[in-house]
């Protein structure tokens, strides 16, 4: 496996990192049960119909998509796809499968499986497949281990390549064949072509899975199974680890603070990399409704009062980077370092709260907001508990709102019932796949994580659809460059940070983090010591 | 009324536990001149541990914030809510109780039959359902609170009803032809009150837990510091910063246990025929 | 005055269930209404707790609240649910995606474990330490006890719960830390049951000594109440051993108010377990009750509160009747107030 430089860059951050590589030289063991921690349940656990990193990380070791990202160029692994070219004029997709592969049920995976996931789970059912694939017009299958996708209209090859690991896993037709998808209860007992079948979910408790003896891969995978145990406290986590109970916790389930000192253990590691292809952000929502931050040089102000460093610092333990826009760092596809950025700079944010027609009251207050912190994320509720003292430092007053889940989403996303809110949405290796939906104006409300913000640029649109549109990659990434170039300028919303989460394992386990999706891919290679 | 205070002040533990309480509830309210940094304010040094810097003498946590002003501000979220609460569910409990143990017949059957579902219904979880729905704000978590805890109060003041109800006073009053509202709350209510009083400091106490049990499980007011919250915020440093809880959990247990101990004075001291052995 | 002890138990103990009986079904809607409206009153549905975890545009949202039949009014939804009731179905749990009878029939044995454990070893613990301090008041024994049961009955749960895992489990290591067995271990039988309970050996302990604090002092209130009456009075003349009397006498009479109690604190042994359940990672009702509500599924929230209302309403009675056990000169139902 070759290591980029970003890759090395990234692991270079943080002090106690480890390396990954001192194992690498042995001779993986097999056998073994590696047990990890889960901090959710998903109520659906199929990702074909829900593309989400919580139904991934038990998901995807039962059931694969076409492919997988990996480290380097060119950047993918084939899965259950081995091969894949798109036409010139962008209206056709077409897919060579791996021949030979066998669902946990024994049948055969074939285009027709792929042929059926595509045109009625995908793109019917799919949370990120419905706005996706919506000009998907029929697949062709000319023969058991070809699959055309034809589409109505231009669709870009380097976008659906890009969103082959995330929004292409694939589930047997003849299970769902016939069937209401939503209730089939194939949605919880997964069948998939993974290293792993599933073997039981116990709610509250575990999830188990065991080896697939009959994998393509094989003789790997070389776990005998996983179990997932559920842990719904990340101080419970902590001490599982540490009291060996769990041998690994990914997506940061450890509490970052107690991270510096468990890294210290002897017997536990904490590793930074593979999660880059999932790379998080922490937002400032703004509501535009509102009169006050309409004003362009009022959000700007509120982006010269947070001070990205003390965010990074105290809220992340240095586990996280500034943003420069939506687009993260690592896509150095599509991310530009050319865009207008904003310091921390309180004068500079009060002189333009001045100059915006807000000076301070007779109590020093400009005026008054509403803070609605996302509560999915330790950091994103802390975020909401120092944002609201930087706005208060410039003469902003922010009252705190924290609502459970369904209760934020119903206010920020659906009645818009919030001046500002801490959001934190994920960047899935292409901007058109769940980055400028937060942008694009029009949306219905009720659609979570999207610009429900009020805010609505003729010309973004305009850029976001062309793009979405453009089949040359060169011309593709120029667009979205002038994509982050807008957004900076127009601040519809202020990326903060961009983090990536941590997995703390002990020394015992080992290929680990070895793709940018490692956390949410198939754990073949993962391996146990004797 | 001195009767009652000199009896009360007879008992040691429960002199001393007032005073704990008056000094708490001082401490609460003077908070910002006792100690002037602001709970929120985000800039300290993080964790920094009790007894080590003069300017944060109980540590920061986290963020950085002063551990001392958040126990202070912490301390007055949890007095006001509790006695708020235990306010409220004597009041509300206390009307019921006297309009059930008067009405009698139907309406008594209906109120009970109500006080039967609440108190069937595990207080806590109903607690919890409240705050959760109505979003973790003080106002709502005392609604929440009172909405568990007025039960109590109610039967207490129903069967003090009805065991007045015959007494030689209360019908020298009917005979007198008193209006039976003046007789409920003239000659009734005031007769019925001491144990309830004494309840209601059991009250304020299982008031003050459950508020702490309710932030513990993340519903706080977020603008507001409170013990509760301050122990989940520790627990997730638990073994290696192990006083970001314990210190929050020593400042309930001493509040929960004075406010225990003055409703034991109270109940002693509001019934003197019990005399100590 | 007092009947021979048996007959009083089948005559108006019989009467009292009938009554408490015949009140239920009025007593159980009052609670289904109640928590239907608390329900129907918080921000956003069971379709925006999926969304919010699990993604989703406009079509479906608006496709899941017509499946879940979320788009129909409150009042219908409401009497559809009665309906399903009257013929013993509790309805479909929109979080699980399971019947919510199933998905409680799997939590409840562990609340039960968790609470019947923690009531025994408070009860046992309790009543015993209550009875050494009573037994001489205001001896050296009975001042230390009582002051150990006023500290533990001010002691958050959740907190004593923290340190005792931080304790044991993370210093010490003597006691698993969180759930309930060890996965995939494979035991059965003994073994498995060994598993379980070492598991459940903190939780239990959290939970039972706070209340452990509750029963003692009950106790030895009514023991030193006791001392004090006549009959005391009366055997202590007639030159009855100490020890005799203390467990005889007075002891038993004491714990009338203690038996009293455990029916008044079952209610409350279910909303505690919430907490440690979520201290300790215990898959119980509590935190399944916690779950209901935050993913707004109102079947299997209602279905917890009728699963639990009954199990209250069977405590009070099983402690009605235990009650005339013990005291037969008591008559029944003047217990409640």
């Amino acid at each position: 496996m070759r290591l980029t430089r970003r890759c090395l860059l990234a692991s270079a951050t943080a002090p106690f990192l480890l390396r990954a590589g001192a194992a690498r030289s042995r001779t993986p063991h097999r056998g073994g049960v590696l047990v990890v921690a889960a901090d959710t349940e998903p109520r659906n656990l199929n990702p074909a119909l829900v593309a989400s990193n919580g139904v991934f990380y038990v998901a995807s070791k039962v059931i694969e998509p076409l492919a997988e990202m990996a480290y380097g160029e060119p950047g993918f692994t084939p899965r259950l796809a081995l091969g894949w070219q798109g036409s010139p004029d962008g209206k056709s997709f077409t897919l060579r499968l791996r021949e030979g592969v066998r669902f946990h049920d024994g049948r055969p995976f074939t285009s027709a499986d792929v042929a059926y996931c595509a045109l009625e789970l995908w793109k019917k059912h799919q949370n990120l497949g419905r706005v996706f694939f919506v000009d998907l017009e029929a697949v062709e299958t000319p023969d058991p281990h070809t699959a055309i996708l034809r589409f109505a209209a231009p669709m870009p090859a380097q976008l659906i390549e890009n969103a082959l690991p995330a929004l292409t896993a694939v589930v047997p037709r003849h299970l769902f064949e016939g069937t209401d998808p939503l209730a089939n209860p194939h949605n919880q007992k997964l069948v998939g072509t993974g290293p792993f079948r599933f073997v039981e979910h116990r709610p509250g408790q575990y999830y188990r899975l065991e080896r697939n003896p009959d994998y393509w891969d094989a003789p790997k995978p070389h776990l005998d199974g996983i179990v997932y145990r559920v842990l719904p406290d990340r101080g419970a986590i902590a001490a599982a680890l540490e009291a060996g109970e769990i041998q690994l916790a990914a997506f940061s389930a450890v509490p970052l603070a107690d991270m510096q000192r468990l890294a210290k253990l002897p017997g536990i590691a904490v590793i930074d990399r593979g999660y880059e292809g999932i790379t998080y952000l922490v937002t400032v929502e703004i509501n535009h409704r509102r009169k006050e931050l309409a004003d362009v040089r009022v959000r700007r102000a509120i982006a010269h009062a947070i001070d990205p460093s003390f965010v990074v610092e105290r809220i992340f333990l240095g586990h996280a980077k500034p943003a420069i826009g939506p687009i993260p760092r690592f896509d150095t596809r599509f991310h530009t370092a050319d865009q207008p950025t904003y310091p921390y700079d309180p004068k500079r944010a009060e002189a333009l709260l001045d100059e915006a027609g807000l000076p301070r009251g007779p109590n020093g207050v400009r005026f008054s907001v509403e803070l609605l912190p996302a509560p999915w994320f330790e950091q994103t509720r802390q975020m909401g508990d120092y944002l609201r003292q930087a706005l208060k430092a410039v003469g902003i007053e922010a009252k705190l709102v924290v609502k459970d889940p369904a209760g934020h989403q119903k206010a920020v996303y659906t009645d818009h019932a919030f001046d500002l809110a801490i959001g934190s949405p994920v960047y899935r290796n292409d901007p058109a796949i769940s980055t400028t939906i937060l942008y694009q104006g029009g949306l219905p409300p009720g659609v979570p994580f999207s610009n429900q913000y009020g805010w609505a640029d003729p010309a973004m649109d305009e850029l976001i659809a062309r793009a979405a549109r453009t089949v040359h990659p060169a011309e593709r990434a120029e667009l979205y460059r002038r994509f982050q170039r807008i957004a900076a300028e127009q601040l519809p919303l202020i990326p903060v940070v961009e983090f990536t989460f941590l997995t703390v394992a002990s020394t015992r386990v080992h290929g680990v983090a070895d793709n940018p999706r490692w956390a949410v891919s198939n754990w073949a290679e993962t391996w146990l010591d004797a | 009324m001195t009767d009652l205070l000199v009896r009360f002040a007879r008992d040691r533990a429960a002199l001393l536990a007032a005073c704990v309480v008056a000094g708490l509830t001082l401490a609460a309210a003077s908070a910002q001149l006792l100690w002037p940094l602001d709970p929120e304010a985000v800039g300290g040094p993080p964790l920094l541990r009790p007894l080590v810097d003069p300017a944060h003498p109980l540590g920061t946590d986290r963020l950085g914030r002063d551990v001392l002003a958040r126990l202070l501000h912490g301390a007055r979220l949890s007095l006001t809510v509790a006695f708020a609460a235990a306010g409220a569910a004597t009041v509300l409990g206390s009307a019921v109780g006297l309009a059930a143990g008067l009405a009698g017949g139907r309406i008594d059957e209906l109120l009970m039959r109500i006080t039967d579902a609440f108190q069937t219904v595990p207080g806590f979880l109903l607690a919890l359902a409240f705050v959760s729905v109505l979003g973790p704000e003080a106002r709502s978590v005392v609604l929440a609170i009172a909405a568990s805890a007025w039960t109590g109060p109610a039967r207490l003041v129903r069967a003090e009803i009805a065991s007045l109800a015959g007494r030689d006073f209360v019908l020298a009053a009917v005979v007198a032809g008193l209006p039976r509202l003046d007789i409920a709350l003239r000659v009734l209510l005031p007769n019925a009150l001491p144990p309830v009083v004494a309840f209601a400091a059991t009250n304020v106490a299982s008031a003050v837990l459950i508020e702490a049990a309710l932030s513990f499980l993340g519903l706080a007011d977020p603008n507001r510091a409170s013990w509760g919250a301050m122990i989940a915020e520790g627990r997730a440093v638990l073994v290696s910063e192990p006083w970001l809880s314990i210190l929050p959990g020593l400042a309930l247990l001493l509040t929960v246990l004075a406010v225990n101990l003055v409703g034991e004075g109270l109940n002693e001291a509001l019934a003197p025929r019990r005399a100590r052995p | 005055m007092s009947p021979p002890e048996r007959s009083f138990v089948r005559g108006p103990a019989w009467l009292l269930v009938r009554r408490r009986l015949a009140q239920a079904p009025l007593v159980l809607l009052f609670v289904l209404v109640g928590a239907f409206l608390l329900l129907e009153a918080a921000p956003g549905d069971a379709v925006d707790a999926y969304v919010a975890s699990l993604g989703g545009d406009a079509g479906f949202v608006r496709e899941l609240r017509e499946r879940w039949g979320l788009d129909r009014s409150a009042p219908t939804r409401f009497l559809l649910y009665l309906a399903g009731l009257a013929t013993g179905d509790l309805g479909w749990s929109v979080a699980f995606d399971r019947p919510v009878l199933a998905v409680i029939a799997e939590r409840l044995p562990v609340t039960l474990a968790l609470a019947g454990g923690a009531t025994l070893f408070a009860f046992a613990l309790g009543t015993g330490l209550g009875i050494l301090a009573g037994a001489r008041p205001q001896g050296p024994l009975d001042r230390i006890l009582s002051a150990a049961a006023l500290v533990l009955n001010a002691t958050p749960s959740f907190w004593l719960g923290l340190l005792l895992a931080l304790l044991f489990a993370v210093r010490l290591r003597w006691l698993p830390l969180a759930g309930i067995e060890t996965i995939g271990a494979g035991y059965s039988g003994l073994v498995r049951l060994l598993d379980l309970a070492r598991h459940l050996v903190l939780p239990v302990l959290t939970l039972g000594l706070v209340y452990a604090a509750l029963y003692l002092r009950l106790m030895r209130a009514g023991m030193v109440e006791a001392w004090r009456s006549d009959f005391v009075r009366a055997a202590r003349a007639k030159g009855i051993s100490r020890r005799r009397l203390v467990l005889r006498h007075v002891a038993r009479n004491a714990l009338l108010p203690v038996v009293t109690m455990l029916g008044l604190q079952s209610a409350t042994l279910v909303g505690g377990s919430v907490v440690v359940e979520s201290v300790f990672a215990v898959p119980g009702l509590g935190r399944l009750a916690a779950e209901a509500v935050t993913q707004r599924d109102f079947p299997l929230l209602l279905g917890i509160l009728i699963v639990s209302a009954l199990l209250v309403l069977l405590v009070n009675l099983l402690v009605d009747l235990l009650y005339a056990r013990i005291d037969p000169r008591v008559e029944l139902g003047a217990r409640t107030p």
